[in-house]
């Protein structure tokens, strides 16, 4: 928007509603439809000769989407996002049916890739066990959100509602039909333990020893994520390939390219996801995401040394932790 | 945010959300007529609705008051705008040290300030009073984040970089020290600079071992200034400090402020950029988190020896740890 200062807002502004008329209808008419205004009272809001009024300028930014900050705010280091965060409003099980259409999305166009930067591992693969899937998402309600619902609740795999399980269920479908590129650092499951550990401290597990079956679980989870790197495969038939870097990886960073669109995902106090298509940022995590995974040890496919120390290392971490738990 | 019905117009609302950051002996029209470059009579009509605020004027207003028009016209809209501050080659350290203690000072100068840290690392600004820390830490954002060319071969010594960054490091780190702050860490806040360092030594970045040595000592000597303070409840330059610790629930660096009336939240991104927004449901939704958080975590600042103790005793061994494993 570097042309903003040569130019009226109001002329940008009304320039980007244009974008969003179908080329079929005349502008003109449909501004003054809209504004309930004559056509000469519309030629003279486009030409400049009369102030739109903020009433009206609501209208139309609400009309078609406009956010006006986005004009109003002209440093291109500034990108509009969209935030979805969990919450007692919005419920677990919209968090994943929207996040579930996004990758049914995904999924469905020809050319594709996703790409991860996950200082834990990424929540998907999580939803592959079912036992391990609802206890991640137990803790959620019962510990992040306080769902009042689930406050004197104690857990076992069924409280979880069985629609909210195949919801989670279904996203991992889609992701293993995505082509990813995930890098991990070595953190990757040390919240799913201290989770575990947490839940078992404070005895809020129905049967006492959930924590032994849940890291029986992880490991389980661990040796899948290790066959899949080892054949460079997911179990959905995508392309998979993983990464390991120990000191780079700061928070939990998505990049999704299909066709000609790119989304960057921010996931951000735990569920919440902040989602932009902004030019500038896309550009910006790409350079980062690529020079991070060139800064990176590949150990899918090849490698089998280094990926047999990775994942060994994590299975060593969770086995001594569940010997704690006896 | 004023409720937005069909009988007010958007203009008042508009004006309404300036006039409410705005000290209350100040007059809206006195700020409008200077913003706007109007006389006090059309700063008036404005205020009244009978002359429209042009798209133009709204902008001069947004740039002064950072009022979002979004907003107004959905306060529940998820559309968010976030300023994303990048430091690479153009955006060098110095700039970005400088650019901190800008907001720091604008912090300073607020009369009631609110500094709350969600902290998955103990935030830098505490380890700029350890020159030796400062200079790693700052030397691995620049050879391996942001790659800076000129420091691709060399080693990492104390005198790597240029003094005045490390001044400029240590005057950010007095700002910091003496406005109050809130901090809620994770038991993690030392994990990644023992990686960085246990990495480092690996890669054989360390001009000689002595100086692996040395900044361990730094830390061990850090984490005990940081416990005196915590137990003082107060900063070494005079800020309040108010800790707490909490294992389960932090799982990124996040900052909420509030400086002079107006609500800013930092998310930390790739490492050293910073995300920042205004907008008003995403601050207001970040302050309710930061609510949350803490009356789910555990005080140990002023009160609370033991857990204290204990607390800075499990970083302590994790640093020792880290020392006897690097031999």
């Amino acid at each position: 928007m570097s042309d903003i200062a040569s130019r009226n807002i109001q002329s940008v502004f009304l320039d980007q509603i244009r974008k969003r008329v179908p080329d079929k209808i005349s502008f003109v008419d449909k501004l003054a439809e809209l504004l309930n205004v004559s056509r000469d009272s519309a030629y003279r809001r486009i030409r400049g000769e009369t102030v739109l009024s903020l009433d009206e300028t609501k209208k139309l930014c609400t009309l078609f989407g406009v956010s006006l900050d986005a004009i109003l705010s002209t440093s291109a280091n500034t990108s509009l996002f969209h935030h979805r965060a969990m919450s007692t409003t919005y419920t677990l099980e919209h968090w994943l049916n929207s996040v579930g259409k996004n990758l049914e999305y995904i999924s469905s166009c020809k050319i594709k890739e996703m790409i991860f930067a996950a200082r834990d591992m990424p929540t998907f693969h999580h939803f592959r066990l079912p036992e391990l899937s609802a206890f991640k998402m137990f803790f959620w309600l019962k510990t992040v959100i306080k769902d009042p619902g689930y406050t004197n609740k104690l857990f076992q795999q069924d409280v979880i509602p069985l629609q909210i399980q195949k919801a989670a269920g279904k996203i991992w479908k889609h992701y293993a039909a995505v082509p990813s590129a995930e890098i991990w650092s070595d953190e990757a499951i040390n919240e799913t333990i201290k989770q575990i550990e947490f839940y078992h401290a404070c005895r809020f597990f129905a049967d006492k020893n959930q924590g032994v079956q849940l890291c029986d679980r992880l490991i389980d989870l661990i040796n899948l994520i290790k066959e899949e790197a080892k054949l460079g495969k997911k179990s959905g038939g995508a392309e998979f390939k993983l990464f390991e870097n120990e000191i780079l990886i700061a928070n939990n960073t998505v990049l999704a390219r299909m066709e000609n669109i790119r989304i960057v995902y921010i996931n951000y106090n735990t569920l919440s996801l902040l989602t932009t298509h902004q030019k500038s940022f896309c550009d910006k995590t790409e350079v980062y995401l690529s020079s991070l995974s060139k800064n990176s040890v590949p150990i899918s496919v090849s490698s089998e040394k280094e990926r047999n120390r990775f994942f060994n290392k994590m299975k060593e971490r969770i086995e001594t932790f569940k010997n704690t738990l006896n | 945010m004023g409720e937005l019905t069909d009988a007010t117009n958007v203009q008042t609302v508009f004006l309404n959300e300036i006039r409410k950051k705005l000290p209350d002996t100040a007059s809206l029209a006195d700020e409008l007529a200077e913003t706007l470059n109007v006389s006090r009579d059309s700063a008036y009509r404005r205020i009244r609705g009978e002359t429209d605020l042009s798209l133009d004027e709204v902008k001069k207003l947004y740039d002064q008051f950072g009022v979002s028009f979004d907003a107004i016209i959905s306060p529940n809209s998820n559309m968010v705008l976030i300023d994303h501050q990048a430091i690479d080659f153009n955006f060098a350290l110095k700039e970005w040290l400088q650019s901190l203690i800008q907001n720091l000072e604008l912090a300073k100068s607020s009369k009631e300030l609110d500094l709350i840290f969600a902290a998955k690392d103990i935030p830098v600004f505490h380890y700029f009073k350890f020159p030796e820390l400062t200079a790693f830490k700052l030397f691995v954002w620049s050879k391996s984040v942001i790659k800076d060319p000129q420091y691709e071969h060399l080693q990492y010594s104390h005198t790597i970089l240029p003094k005045e960054i490390l001044t400029e490091a240590e005057r950010a780190w007095q700002i910091y020290s003496s406005i109050a702050s809130t901090e809620i860490w994770s038991d993690e806040v030392i994990n990644g600079t023992l990686k960085q360092i246990e990495f480092y030594h690996e890669c054989d970045f360390f001009g000689n071992r002595n100086m692996i040595a040395n900044l361990y000592d730094q830390l061990i000597e850090f984490i005990n200034h940081l416990k005196r303070e915590a137990a003082e409840g107060k900063k070494s330059e005079g800020g309040a400090f108010t800790l707490y610790q909490n294992e389960i629930l932090i799982p990124d660096n996040t900052i909420f402020a509030k400086i002079h009336n107006q609500r800013l939240v930092y998310i930390n991104y790739n490492t050293m950029d910073l995300l920042t927004t205004q907008q008003e449901s995403f601050c207001e939704r970040t302050e309710v988190y930061m609510d949350n958080l803490i009356k789910n975590s555990a005080l140990i600042s002023a009160t609370a020896e033991k857990e204290r103790n204990r607390f800075f005793n499990k970083v302590e061994e994790k640093i020792m740890s880290s020392k006897t494993n690097i031999r």
